[in-house]
């Protein structure tokens, strides 16, 4: 079985990560792009994971961007400072962590779900991000500094230097691709199944005799586990971790994002984010009044691509072999 | 143990103010096919829904292979290897033919599996040449052979068919009689709610009557035959 749902799904990751492979070669000369694109791929695993809770399992969530500030508070904290750790381990400490606090939330607020979990997640991500804007031992608003980027050594093989950023480039790259396999390998299993069922048609799938929590709650730290890494890996990229990234707004912008892209498509995602950033950014150079702009724009996509920019490629990938 | 794979004693069921079944009581033996019987509107689905815990009784219980459930979430139910075809058929349109079944598929609670997804198609042959459809895509027939091939494969000891039948032209009838027969041949327990007095009364051990959310009738086909002119006015509109 082929982890693409779609032909246009295929079109699309062939030439995105053909593509993504040769943008440092490109722009060789010019880090800065590099590092936005980094940045982009960072934030298209962040934005994946919540389509994956949003679009796939159906639970709205309004405070996913915690988790991402968690990805990167989390290792700032764990880390000792000054001292170079392993990056590979840290990753598994980073999501392992986060999976233990993600089961906790899950447990409260999957006890609801619509608009009480919207306003649920929303008030756990307030919380959170006034505990580390309001708290001296983490730096408060100004958040934490990440002195020393972690060594990537494996076995005593070290081929990656996370300070140049054609490698850091490389790493959001790959991280993005296994994010993408993993969440497809899972929606193509029976759990995924079961999943599309229960969003579908909730009652249903208990009366087959699922138990819908467990499987909602699998889902969510998944989903969440993964948002931490993203925030791990832009932290890393920063070399600081601060409470806006839990901001509401991150959330927010994250589930526009998702919804431009193709709620449920899972690539998506990607175009989403890439479509929204880039755009942000070039009408941001043009005009001061970029966010009226901006605001416009989403609301004429939202309203003329049904099924987002997925379902804009979808039409334009089919029709072309018509 | 007892030979009853179902008691259900005096069960009320109220949806908010309306009180709904009347102290509903019946047993089904083991292996048995019973019928439910009854107009629109009389308590037929509710008992089946008051039985799988999808609405909770007020009061009485419900004894399935003679432990009480009422304590049980209905997911658990199912997981003690009933199967439930819901009036309606239940589809999930964003899954395939094929998804819905390998979705439903499992072993039962003592691990054997007497269905399996491949018996499942040679019953249906229909379905075989829709495995890649969605779910509602199907004309009605092919949903409901979705249906009980679904329920199927959960493997239960008991299984509920709500309206089987409902709305379906006459030969696609016939064809999930048949198949209905041949479910009661592998003896499985099994229930079910439907107004064709004929055919049921050929298939069932047992029947029921259900009259405003009370047992009116309940007897074997022979019993059914010496009441047939009151079961008759019961269930015409």
């Amino acid at each position: 079985m082929s982890v693409f749902s779609t032909k246009a799904e295929k079109v699309f990751i062939l030439a995105f990560f053909f593509i993504a492979l040769g943008v440092p070669l490109f722009f060789n000369e010019n880090t800065f792009y590099v590092n936005k694109i980094s940045t982009m791929l960072i934030l298209s695993i962040f934005v994946m994971s919540l389509d994956y809770l949003v679009g796939k399992t159906g639970l709205i969530s309004l405070g996913h961007a915690m988790f991402y500030g968690l990805g990167g508070y989390l290792f700032a904290i764990m880390v000792p400072e000054y001292e170079e750790v392993n990056f590979w381990i840290y990753t598994f400490y980073v999501m392992a962590a986060s999976s233990v606090i993600a089961l906790i939330v899950g447990l409260i607020v999957l006890r609801t779900s619509g608009i009480y979990m919207i306003m649920i997640t929303l008030a756990l991500a307030q919380m959170t991000f006034y505990f580390f804007a309001d708290s001296t031992e983490y730096g408060g608003l100004d958040g934490l500094f990440i002195y020393l980027k972690p060594e990537t050594s494996i076995f005593g093989l070290n081929f990656l230097d996370l300070d140049n950023e054609t490698h850091f480039y490389y790493l959001c790259l790959l991280s993005l691709f296994n994010c993408y396999v993993f969440f497809k390998i899972t929606l193509q299993s029976r759990f995924g199944r079961v999943i599309d069922a229960v969003k579908e048609n909730p009652e249903r799938a208990t009366a087959l005799g699922y138990n819908i929590f467990h499987f909602r709650l699998v889902a969510y730290v998944l989903s969440s586990s993964l948002a931490a890494y993203a925030g791990y890996l832009f932290s890393l990229q920063y070399g600081f971790v601060n409470p806006t990234m839990m901001s509401w707004e991150v959330s927010a912008s994250a589930l526009v994002m998702a919804i431009l892209g193709g709620l449920g498509t899972v690539f998506g995602a990607i175009l989403g984010v890439f479509v929204y950033e880039s755009l942000h950014y070039g009408i941001e150079h043009m005009t001061q009044y970029w966010m009226f702009w901006m605001g416009s724009l989403i609301i004429v996509m939202v309203l003329t691509l049904k099924s987002g920019i997925a379902g804009l490629v979808e039409k334009l990938v089919t029709g072309k072999r018509k | 143990m007892t030979d009853n794979i179902l008691e259900v004693h005096g069960i009320h069921t109220l949806y908010g103010e309306s009180h709904i079944l009347h102290g509903v009581s019946f047993e089904i033996k083991k292996g048995q096919t019973v019928s439910i019987m009854g107009r629109n509107g009389m308590g037929k689905s509710t008992t089946l829904k008051s039985i799988l815990g999808i609405v909770k009784p007020r009061s009485g219980s419900v004894l399935y292979k003679g432990q009480d459930i009422d304590a049980l979430p209905t997911w658990k139910r199912m997981r003690n290897d009933i199967a439930y075809v819901p009036e309606g058929r239940g589809m999930f349109h964003n899954l395939t033919v094929k998804e819905h079944l390998q979705m439903a598929a499992r072993k039962n609670s003592r691990g054997e599996e007497h269905w399996t997804y491949e018996q499942v198609l040679d019953v249906f042959p229909r379905l075989q040449e829709r495995l890649t459809n969605k779910g509602t895509q199907l004309s009605g027939g092919e949903q409901q052979m979705l249906a009980i091939g679904r329920a199927l494969l959960t493997n239960p000891d008991l299984l509920i068919l709500d309206e089987a039948t409902e709305g379906l032209a006459p030969l696609i009838r016939k064809e999930i009689w048949d198949v209905i027969r041949k479910i009661k041949a592998t003896g499985v327990s099994t229930i079910i709610v439907d107004k064709n007095i004929k055919v049921l009364h050929e298939l069932c051990e047992q029947h029921i009557l259900i009259v405003k959310g009370k047992v009116q009738f309940s007897g074997d086909s022979q019993a059914l035959d010496a009441n047939r002119e009151f079961i008759e006015s019961s269930l015409a509109v």
